[in-house]
Order: structure tokens, then C-alpha cells, then sequence
């Protein structure tokens, strides 16, 4: 494979940027047109990615020498760890080739879908820009073959991420979403950095292979504590803190519920398929470090709880897109149980199918919405599935996925995690267990709500009741066939399964998972078959009650009050700190007081000194001679 | 004796030769009325096009060759100089079409004037002997006295072009005393040959410590400190840059100083570290007082103009830190700096021209107010540019502050680097305020902008696709400069 | 040795012979108008006493340097015809580059009309009513 293949893949999106963002002024009369250059930017990069897959399965990776493609910044050999550079370069193999799959196809799919799902937009040539910056972020991320390339993606990503949860900006709501996500993913992105720096320490490099190769030789500078493993333990810990602010884990989930107030195919395509799962991603890219420092239990146990933390929250929502949300931060548990218990190539195979799925329903949710007027509340839907047919056949095969029904691929790839988790951790296993039916439930309360049942839907809104447009509509029926059909392609047969034949050669061999297979799948099923029928039970034809009835209930409706325990003992707290006592105090008093001291100075030397200029030639000459007076002085008689 | 005509191959002299024709057809095509000086601009920009290419050529043949009995060099460094003013040109010359317009019979040689200019820059950086650094000096110089008046019914135009005349004139007399002085000294013009009678073996000879010497050595530094505008020889260089014509003022901030630097670093690089330790010392003082000095009244400007110009003095403040280093690194690094120095700022320069309203150029820093939203593309333009002068990456200017801070790490002058960066930080105030006027201002009065034109559009596209290359892939032309340093050194 | 002067010796007396020949042939040709411009040393109409800070005719050093460049051009033609006959074609070739592009400076200087002593006013006026020079 060669680099400029690769280079084609990333810079297609880039270029789509920068048409739709400079151009955008002449391109805004025409929808078509833009949205067409945003959606054909990321289909270029499909089909790259598409060859990049072949061949990588050809065994013929980018790795290495061969992806290097030059030295941005070479630092002199004064810095204690050997030179540091800067270098950009790919790095594809099988984990990348998946996850650029994912992201252009999913990508492009959400691209096609906005057209329609836009329209009318004020900001339309606006969206487009920043997908596509997004696609273009997303990709350096997955693509660089060092930490540096990666942590650049991360940023970028992170950045459109803002930029398109505050996309309506006239929303308070929204901008204050977007600030929440960028502030609490700050925290994720400071503990990545120090993890960085850890490495660099430890290492003298940040490029993949020399890190992997040098961890497997041992050959590691102690940074922390007494042994190499403490401080591979503390490198790992912190790139984990940066997974857990982008990957929305326990305690810093509470940015993605809140991202939803951002257009929907932007919940899909960032909050959903691809931006979220960057974490996991990270922990897979590293697998060999967090076996050697043995962090993967802590990665596991932050996982379960988050699965299950959010499963039980989802319960009580009643916003059809916080559903989803707290769905995925449940899923993304699930992942981390994957990576956490070494069993890396589950946990990204469960990200590949969380992608198609959890795309979907988000998109079959904002078709929804286009047909209810922005409606959220699912109280205030019911029976929609005569008027939404597609929409709700859709919906269904995105929930049957998600909830373990049988076959669909949902139910290969979450039955390989908690397969892998019994072993070492049984705990973990049986919480597994519970989530998925809790998950199961969830999702199938809100199906029965909105979609069967009685019409709850005000007599305005009914009579606009309209299935979506086919641009709209398409993406759906094409990601619906992924969604139910890539377990029984990819998945079957557990660790001998395809997929783990072609990313085997990237993760490090996982230990054999004991017992029957089929045990446990019909373990999952029953479980994943009990939630559905419990929410039929309960569900089928009422709408959830409009007030909590008792406090537990109320609890969870609330969210356990998680974000109102961060606002009075964190962010108030800081913000009063850092009112009185920073602000006005130490930035106000102290720090203005000596920059803006520095400033007047300065700017009263640089005032005084201007006199000088007084535009007189002979005055010049004078202040010339001087200084050459003063010069040669010292030149000649200082030695 | 019989007279030997000194084998000449003319094919390494194509660049200098390109120029020599191409000032020629200008000259003979300004004398009639009908051709318009737009022509005349194009002509320059594809005469110093293809000496542009030529110079590339020889660059990659990797040729190193002296001519004319070893008074002139066509080595790796000289031709990279070669694309730093064929560059340079390039860019002012697409700036000033526009500006200049069509012209008419007493406008003057304006073009041919900045083909002489770019001519004698090159000779300077080919020189290799002092008499033909001061040959190219000359020519250079005498071209850009004329051309800083070149609006002659302007007095601020014509006051600049007297000025600068006057400084101009005094300091090449401490120049060229300065070569008779080592001349007398050294008993040679010829540079290798007085640097290697600097040194016997691995002793320093008796010549290092030559009081005579030393004092020639002083006036060379006195008489390119005022060419390339350090503190204390840089006062001209406000009251040039403001009077000058904007496009004259760019042209006279990039190339010539480039040029200045071109001789000063042939002749200084290599001999520093022969000399006594206080004539280091004087580049460094030299270097400090020149960025902090350039810096701190910048701050205090409310003319653009003006306030370009004392950044370009704190410019050639960052540059001196490269030839202080005095190693290969310290060489290379300068001349990166300083090629991306001479893009940049044609690039802020052109901004200035094209915030042009019917009434004039509005050079006041309040001007500015309001422009990130009314005109994004100058607002754009503008914030590349200055976030470039300040250093940020991933733009050219980091690059270029980056590698010269190191090679003088590399140097052991801490100090300097400390100066460095902190005079950095203070730059940064002054360019983010142009920002920030732009983007956070309302306007005081709505000004009424003229169209872009054409050729300052592409001439923008070309400083900005450059700055942002070089920032995202600075091997391009890092290779460059330090193959042409390794070269030298074999 | 001493003998080979008397070459020069003799181009000395030949000199003077001929200055003083012709002053005095001019001398008693030439007929007595005396004026007060003509009894001041400049017969350009430059007073060579008073005030040295007076305004001066920029003219005279457009037509000093012109004359100038001539004068340098000779310079370097006299060693030239003397190896002319060594180095032949190439030479020849050469001087004829260096001549041409002194005479386009020539052409051109006369193009733009710096040899009149008075150029037309009505460019000079024009030249002031315009705008600084931009167009666009």
C-alpha cells in the first residue's frame, strides 16, 4: 500500500472543508451542491479505505519506515531522552482499516442523510464544513503512526465536536452543551497529555512501533516508582484518563447526554459511531502496554459500572434522544470491559457494530423528529409505526441489534465481551449480564412508546405526519442490513471467527475464554429476550407515567443527581474559588496588576523610546555613532 | 605578463544573466509611451521566474563552483539565497501590478529599478570577496534610494528616499573602511582566504588578535547592521518603511535584508569562532538589543506601516541569534528564518495594500476594527500573516523561531534564547492586538474598501499557501539550507 | 635608460607649444565683448559667490553623470584596444555587449527626456495633478 493512498483518504475531507468553508458564501444558494461536495469528500475516502482494507488483508500494511512521511520538528539531542521528534507518518493495519471503515462508511452514510435531514438550515454550507472537518480530524487520529499524530486528531475531533453541539448557536441550551462537552473533555485531554509525556519520558519517542518494540524488549526508562511496570502503569492510567473524558465514562459521561442538543446525524456520526469510541480505540492501539502494565482491570471495572450506571439511568428517560445517548455511554462500558480484559479484538468488534447500530437508531430518531416537528418527548408520540413505516422497521432491527436478540450483531459481539469476562472477572460478567437486560428493556419501552400503542401526538403535529424523503430514508435501509447482518458475516465462531483472524496480528494473543459457547449464548438470549417481553409487558400499550411515583424512581429520573452534585461541589465551588479568590484576588489583583504593569511599562519605554525617532537625519547619525562609540568601546577594551 | 581571459561558464551564471536580460528588455520597453506598466511588472515576474527556476536547477545539480578567478560563488548557498530574492521579487512585483497600475511616462523605472535591486542582492550573496559584496551592496542600495522616492510629488516619499540616501551613504563608508581595514590587515579580500589566516593549524594566528583587524572586522558588522536594520544603526528604517510606497517598503523589508544577511553570515559564521570572544559578545548584545528594542516600540505604534517596520527590526534581532549560535545549524536555521521572514511580511505588507479605500491606505491600527466580519478574506490574509510573525504553529514562523532558538541552545547561549523567547511573548501583544481590533471592534465610521485586485489576491494565496507549507512540512526547505551548509563545509 | 624620457620630454614641449599656439591664434582672432557674465569663472549662470546653501539645478548631475559613464566607458576602451589584437573575436564581441548597453541607457535617458536643459512643463504639470500613483 502506499502512503499517497492514505494521503488521498485524509486529505478528501480536508479539501471538502475547504470548499464548503471558504466557498460557502456562494455555495449557500445551492444545498445540492454543497452537501453533494461534503458527501463526495467522504466517499473518496470510502472508497481509499475500501483499497486500504484489501490491502491490508492481502498482508500489506503501512507500518513503520514505509509510513513515515517526513520529520516535522527534529530537536537537537539536548533534550534529556534522546532527540525528540516530530514525526508525521501512517501507520494501517487491520485495527486501522476497521476504523476507517467504520468512519467513511458511517460517515458518508450520515453525510447523505444530512442532505435531506438539513435542509433549510441557515448554517447549511456551515455543517457541511465542520462534518467534514470532523471526518478530516477523525481520521489523523485513527491514521497516525505516533501518539503526537493521535492526540492532534483527538484535539481536532474535539473541537468539531464543540463546534457542532453548539451548532445552532442561538440555542443557550446548545452553547451550553458545547461548552460543557469541550470543558469536561479538557480534564480527559490533560490526563492524555501527561500520559504522553510519561511515555516520552519512558520511551525518548512517541511513535507507535519504537514504543511497542522497545516495551517488548524491556528496554524502558523508570519514570515513576521503583519498577518499569509502575511506570507503565502510570502512562497507561493517565491516557486512560483522556479515554474516559472522550469515551464518556464514569465520573466524566455527563458532557454526551447534553451533546445532544446538536443536530441529530451529528449525534450519530460523533456521539454515536466514531468520536466516542476514540478512547477505545486508543486502548486497542496500545493493547500492548496495558497488558504489560496490567491496567486492564481498572479499564474493565470503569466500563461495567459506566454500562451499568447509564443502563439504569436510560431507564427513566423519556427524551428520545438522551435514550440513545445514555445508551451509548452504556455501550462504550461495554467496549471497555472488551479492551479491559484483554480481549481487544471484542472490544473493537463491538465497536465496529455499535457503530452501524447505535447510527442508525440515532438517525431513524432525527427522522422521527423531522416527521414530529423537532418533537422529543416520546410521551408525546405513540403508534407511530403505520405512519413511519420505514422509520420503524429501521428502528427495530437498530433495537433488536442493540438489546442481543439473537443473530443480529449486537448479540455476537457483546455475548464475545462478557464470554472473555468470566473468566477473570465473574463480577464483571454478571453486571454484564444484568445491563444487557436492562438495555433490552429500555430500549424495547421506548420502542413499544413511541412507535405502538395509542397516538399520543397533538392534532397539530398528526396531520404533518410524513415518512422522510428518500435521502433521508436511504441511509437508513442501508445501514439497517449492517446492522443485522455483520455479526452473522464477521462474528460467528467467537475467537476463530473472521474478525479475529484479521486483526490477529495487530492485538496481542487473548487467552482462550473457557466454557461453552453456546452456553453462553443462550445465556445472552434469554437474557436479551426476557428484557424485550418485560417491556412488553409493561409498555406495549401505556405511556410512562408523567411523574415519578416513588423516590427511587425519582432518583434515576434525575440522573441520580449526578450532574446537580458536580454543580454544587464542583463547578460552584470552582467558580466561586476562582471568582473571589482567583479572579478578583490573584488574576484581577496580582497577575493583571504584573502584566498589565509589564504592558504599561513597556509600552512607557516604548513610548519614550519612540521620541528618539524624532525623523531628524543628523540625530540618527548622532544615536548611530554613539552606538558605535559604545561598541567598539566594549569590543576593544573588555576582553 | 600576458593577459588570461578567466574561463567562464556561463551556464552556472543563468540566474544573474536571466536578470541582466530581463532589466535590459524593461529598460528598452519603458522607453515607449504606448506599453503599460503592467506589462513591464509582468515581464519582471517572468523574467525572475525563470532565473527562479534556473537557480532551482543549479540548486539540485548541486553545483559549487567559484567563476571570475574565485571573486564569485555558485554554490548551494548562494542559490538558495538566489530563490530568497527571486522569491521575494516574484511577490512584490504581483503585489505592485495593482498598485502601481498602468503608470505613465513619469513614473519612472520603477520595475527596472527592482530588477537592479534584486541583481545587486544576488551579487552580494554570491560575493566571495568583500569587493564584490560591496559591489552588489551598492547596486542594491543605490536602487532602493531611488526607489523609496519613488512617488516624488509625495514628500513623506521623497523625505524617505533622502534619509535613507544620507544613512544609507554614511554607513557604506564604514563599510568599506572597514574592507580596507582588513584588507590591510589580512593582505587579501578574498573571504576563505582571510578566514584561513585566521588560524595556523589549530592555533589562532597572530591576524585574530590584530588590533587593525579587529577594527575592520567591527566596521563590516557597523556597515551591515545598518543594511539589515539592527538596533542601534535601524532608524532609518521607520521612517523609510512609513514614507516608502507600501509596496517598496515590503520590498525593502524582505530581500535587501535577506541579501544583508546572506554576506554577513558567509563572512561571520565561519570567522566568529576564530575571533576573540568580545566580537561574539557584540552579536549577542547586538541581537538582544535588537529584538527588544524592535519589540517594545512596536507596541507603542498606531501606524500598521510603522509597526511592520519595528517587528522586522525585532525580525533581524531573531536572525542575529542564528549567527550568534556561529555553528552550521545557527547558518541553516538563519536562512530558513529567513526566507520564511521575507514571505510573511511581503504577505502583511499586501494585506496593507489591500485595505486600501478610495481616499487612500488606511494605515491607522484602528483602521482595522470590524474587517474579521465586513472583509473575511483580508481579515484572513491578515491574521496568517501576523499569527506567522508571532510564531504560532503550525504556521512558518514557528518553524523558522524554532530551529533558531535550537541551534542557539546548541550554542550554549542560554541567555539569548531566554531574550528570545521572552521577546516573543511581547511580540505576540502587539500582533494579536491588530487581531483582535479586527475580529472584536466595531468600526468608528464604515470605510468604504476598493475591490481586490487581481494580482495582490494571487500574490496573497501564493504567501499564504507558502507560509502554511513550510509551517506543516518545514523538511521542504530545511534539507535545503542544510545541505547547502553541509556542502560548504566539505 | 635615461635616454627613453627624452621620448616624453619631447611630448612635453610638443604639449605646450600647442596650448600656447592656439591660445594666442584664438587671441588675436577672437573679437573683445566683454559682459559681466562672462568675467564670472562659470559661464553657466552659477554665481560662484555668496551663500553656499543655494538652490542648484539638479540638471547638472543628470548631464554630470551621463558624461560621467562616458568617461568611465573610455576608460575601460583604452586597455581594451590595447590586447585587442591578443584576444580577438571574444573581445570583440564583449566590448560591443558593453557599448550597447550603455547606448540603450543613452536611448533611454533621451527617450525620457533628460537631455532637454528644459523639459516640457506640460508633463510636469500633469505628473502633479495626478493622484499618488495608483489607479485602481
Amino acid at each position: 500500500m502506499s502512503p499517497n493512498l492514505i494521503l488521498v483518504l485524509l486529505i478528501s475531507p480536508l479539501v471538502g472543508f475547504l470548499i464548503n468553508g471558504l466557498f460557502g458564501k456562494w455555495l449557500k444558494g445551492n444545498e445540492k451542491l454543497s452537501g453533494g461536495i461534503g458527501a463526495l469528500a467522504v466517499l473518496v475516502s470510502l472508497i481509499c479505505s475500501i483499497s486500504a482494507f484489501i490491502s491490508v488483508k492481502n498482508g500489506n500494511p503501512l507500518e513503520g519506515d514505509a509510513g513515515h512521511l517526513y520529520s516535522w520538528i527534529v530537536s537537537g539531542a539536548f533534550i534529556a531522552g534522546g532527540p525528540f521528534e516530530v514525526n508525521i507518518g501512517f501507520h494501517v493495519d487491520a485495527l486501522t482499516t476497521v476504523m476507517l471503515l467504520v468512519i467513511t462508511g458511517v460517515g458518508f452514510l450520515i453525510h447523505v442523510y444530512s442532505i435531506g435531514y438539513m435542509h433549510g438550515d441557515e448554517g447549511y454550507t456551515r455543517y457541511f464544513a465542520y462534518l467534514n472537518l470532523f471526518v478530516f480530524a477523525m481520521l489523523i487520529l485513527v491514521l497516525g503512526n505516533n501518539y503526537l499524530m493521535m492526540f492532534v486528531g483527538w484535539e481536532g475531533v474535539g473541537l468539531c465536536s464543540y463546534l457542532l453541539i453548539g451548532f445552532w448557536y442561538e440555542k443557550q441550551s446548545a452553547t451550553d452543551a458545547g461548552k460543557k462537552a469541550f470543558i469536561v473533555n479538557r480534564i480527559g485531554d490533560f490526563g492524555f497529555l501527561l500520559g504522553m509525556f510519561t511515555l516520552f519520558a519512558a520511551f525518548g519517542s512517541l511513535d507507535f512501533v519504537s514504543i511497542f518494540d522497545k516495551a517488548e524488549a524491556g528496554t524502558i526508562e523508570i519514570v515513576f516508582g521503583e519498577t518499569t511496570k509502575a511506570t507503565l502503569m502510570v502512562a497507561t492510567l493517565l491516557l486512560f484518563v483522556g479515554a474516559i473524558g472522550k469515551s464518556a465514562q464514569l465520573p466524566l459521561y455527563v458532557w454526551l447526554p447534553d451533546a445532544m442538543e446538536g443536530p441529530t446525524p451529528v449525534s450519530a456520526l460523533i456521539h454515536a459511531a466514531t468520536m466516542v469510541t476514540a478512547g477505545v480505540y486508543m486502548i486497542a492501539r496500545s493493547a500492548i502496554l496495558y497488558n504489560l502494565a496490567e491496567t486492564g482491570a481498572v479499564v474493565a471495572w470503569i466500563g461495567v459500572l459506566t454500562a451499568l450506571f447509564a443502563a439504569i439511568i436510560a431507564l427513566k428517560q423519556n427524551d428520545i434522544k438522551r435514550i440513545l445517548a445514555y445508551s451509548t455511554v452504556s455501550q462504550l462500558g461495554y467496549m471497555f470491559v472488551g479492551v479491559g480484559v484483554g480481549a481487544y479484538a471484542s472490544g473493537i468488534f463491538h465497536l465496529v457494530t455499535h457503530a452501524f447500530f447505535k447510527g442508525l437508531m440515532f438517525l431513524t430518531a432525527g427522522s422521527v423528529m423531522h416527521a414530529m416537528a423537532n418533537e422529543l418527548d416520546i410521551r408525546k408520540m405513540g403508534g407511530l409505526r403505520n405512519k413511519l413505516p420505514i422509520t420503524h422497521a429501521t428502528f427495530l432491527v437498530g433495537a433488536l441489534a442493540i438489546a442481543g436478540a439473537p443473530f443480529l450483531s449486537g448479540f455476537w459481539s457483546k455475548d464475545e465481551i462478557l464470554h472473555s469476562a468470566w473468566d477473570s472477572f465473574p463480577f464483571i460478567y454478571i453486571i454484564g449480564l444484568v445491563t444487557a437486560f436492562l438495555t433490552a428493556f429500555y430500549m424495547f419501552r421506548l420502542i413499544f412508546v413511541t412507535f405502538y400503542g395509542e397516538s399520543r401526538v397533538e392534532p397539530e403535529v398528526a396531520s404533518h405526519l410524513h415518512e422522510s424523503p428518500a435521502v433521508m430514508w436511504l441511509p437508513l435501509a442501508i445501514l439497517a442490513v449492517p446492522s443485522a447482518l455483520i455479526g452473522l458475516l464477521l462474528g460467528v465462531g467467537g475467537h476463530n471467527s473472521w474478525f479475529h483472524h484479521f486483526t490477529e496480528d495487530v492485538f496481542p494473543k487473548a487467552h482462550e475464554a473457557s466454557g461453552s459457547v453456546l452456553l453462553f449464548m443462550a445465556i445472552s438470549s434469554v437474557v436479551g429476550i426476557a428484557g424485550i417481553a418485560y417491556a412488553w409487558k409493561r409498555y406495549k400499550d401505556r405511556a410512562p407515567s408523567a411523574e415519578p411515583t416513588n423516590t427511587l424512581q425519582k432518583v434515576v429520573a434525575n440522573k441520580f443527581y449526578v450532574d446537580e452534585v458536580y454543580n454544587t461541589f464542583i463547578v460552584q465551588p470552582i467558580k466561586g474559588a476562582s471568582h473571589f479568590l482567583l479572579w478578583k484576588l490573584f488574576d484581577s489583583g496580582i497577575i493583571d496588576g504584573i502584566v498589565n504593569g509589564v504592558a504599561a511599562l513597556i509600552r512607557v519605554i516604548g513610548g519614550m523610546l519612540r521620541r528618539l525617532q524624532t525623523g531628524i537625519v543628523q540625530a540618527y547619525i548622532v544615536s548611530m555613532v554613539i552606538g558605535i562609540v559604545l561598541f567598539l568601546a566594549y569590543y576593544l577594551f573588555f576582553t | 605578463m600576458p593577459l588570461e581571459i578567466p574561463d567562464i561558464n556561463w551556464s552556472l551564471l543563468m540566474p544573474q544573466l536571466v536578470i541582466v536580460s530581463t532589466l535590459l528588455i524593461v529598460l528598452v520597453f519603458d522607453m515607449f509611451d504606448a506599453i503599460s506598466k503592467k506589462t513591464l511588472g509582468w515581464m519582471t515576474i517572468v523574467g525572475a521566474g525563470i532565473a527562479l527556476w534556473s537557480s532551482i536547477d543549479l540548486l539540485q545539480a548541486g553545483t559549487d563552483q567559484t567563476q571570475f578567478n574565485e571573486m564569485f560563488r555558485i554554490d548551494s548557498y548562494s542559490l538558495f539565497f538566489n530563490i530568497i530574492f527571486l522569491v521575494s521579487t516574484i511577490l512584490v512585483a504581483l503585489v505592485s501590478i495593482s498598485y502601481l497600475g498602468s503608470g505613465d511616462k513619469k513614473q519612472g523605472p520603477y520595475y527596472l529599478l527592482i530588477l537592479l535591486a534584486t541583481l545587486g542582492m544576488m551579487l552580494m550573496a554570491a560575493g566571495n570577496e568583500l569587493i564584490i559584496v560591496f559591489l552588489g551592496l551598492e547596486l542594491m542600495s543605490l536602487s532602493l534610494y531611488v526607489l523609496a522616492s519613488y512617488f516624488r510629488e509625495s514628500p513623506a516619499s521623497s523625505e524617505a528616499g533622502m534619509k535613507y540616501l544620507l544613512l544609507g551613504a554614511f554607513a557604506s563608508a564604514f563599510f568599506l573602511y572597514g574592507i580596507a581595514l582588513v584588507y590591510g590587515a589580512a593582505g587579501t579580500t578574498n573571504i576563505p582566504e582571510i578566514i584561513s589566516k585566521l588560524s595556523v593549524g589549530d592555533q589562532l594566528s597572530l591576524l585574530s588578535e590584530s588590533p587593525l583587524f579587529l577594527a575592520g572586522i567591527f566596521l563590516l558588522i557597523v556597515g551591515f547592521g545598518f543594511k539589515v536594520a539592527i538596533v542601534p544603526f535601524h532608524q532609518w528604517a521607520p521612517d523609510v518603511y512609513e514614507g516608502a510606497p507600501t509596496t517598496i517598503a515590503a520590498f525593502i523589508s524582505a530581500g535587501p535584508k535577506a541579501a544583508g544577511f546572506a554576506a554577513f553570515l558567509t563572512i561571520f559564521v565561519d570567522a566568529l569562532p576564530k575571533l576573540p570572544t568580545q566580537a561574539t559578545g557584540v552579536i549577542v548584545l547586538l541581537a538582544m538589543l535588537t529584538m527588544t528594542v524592535g519589540n517594545v516600540i512596536a507596541i507603542a505604534q498606531t501606524n500598521i506601516k510603522r509597526m511592520l517596520a519595528y517587528s522586522s527590526i525585532a525580525h533581524a534581532g531573531y536572525v542575529m541569534i542564528g549567527l550568534a549560535a556561529a555553528n552550521p545549524d545557527g547558518k541553516s536555521s538563519a536562512m530558513l528564518y529567513l526566507f520564511i521572514y521575507c514571505v510573511m511580511n511581503i504577505g502583511a505588507f499586501g494585506v496593507v495594500i489591500m485595505a486600501r479605500t478610495a481616499d487612500g491606505e488606511n494605515l491607522m491600527i484602528s483602521d482595522y476594527a470590524g474587517l474579521g466580519f465586513r472583509k473575511p478574506l483580508l481579515a484572513m490574509f491578515m491574521t496568517l500573516m501576523l499569527l506567522s510573525l508571532a510564531g504560532f504553529p503550525p504556521t512558518a514562523g514557528f518553524v523558522g523561531k524554532l530551529y533558531v532558538f535550537k541551534s542557539a541552545v546548541e550554542a550554549r547561549h542560554y541567555w539569548l534564547v531566554i531574550f528570545g523567547a521572552i521577546n516573543t511573548a511581547i511580540s505576540a501583544f502587539y500582533y494579536l492586538r491588530v487581531v483582535v481590533t479586527m475580529y472584536m471592534r466595531e468600526p468608528e465610521e464604515e470605510l468604504e474598501f476598493k475591490p481586490y485586485p487581481p494580482t495582490l489576491v494571487i500574490g496573497l494565496v501564493l504567501a499564504a499557501i507558502g507560509i502554511l507549507l513550510i509551517g506543516i512540512l518545514p523538511s521542504l526547505l530545511l534539507d535545503q539550507a542544510q545541505s547547502a551548509v553541509q556542502s560548504a563545509l566539505l | 635608460m635615461l635616454f627613453n624620457f627624452a621620448n616624453v620630454l619631447i611630448f612635453l614641449i610638443v604639449g605646450c607649444i600647442f596650448v600656447v599656439l592656439n591660445l594666442t591664434v584664438s587671441r588675436l582672432l577672437h573679437t573683445k565683448l566683454f559682459s559681466g557674465e562672462k568675467n564670472i569663472p562659470y559661464e553657466c549662470g552659477e554665481d560662484p559667490i555668496g551663500d553656499t546653501r543655494i538652490k542648484f539645478n539638479t540638471r547638472f548631475y543628470v548631464i554630470a553623470l551621463i558624461f560621467l559613464i562616458f568617461d568611465v566607458e573610455v576608460v575601460f576602451l583604452l586597455p581594451w584596444a590595447v590586447v585587442f589584437r591578443d584576444f580577438g573575436l571574444f573581445a570583440f564581441l564583449e566590448m560591443l555587449v558593453f557599448i550597447t548597453i550603455l547606448l540603450v541607457g543613452l536611448a533611454y535617458v533621451w527617450a525620457k527626456g533628460d537631455l532637454e536643459w528644459i523639459r516640457s512643463t506640460q508633463l510636469e504639470v500633469q505628473s502633479i495633478q495626478r493622484e499618488e500613483g495608483y489607479d485602481n
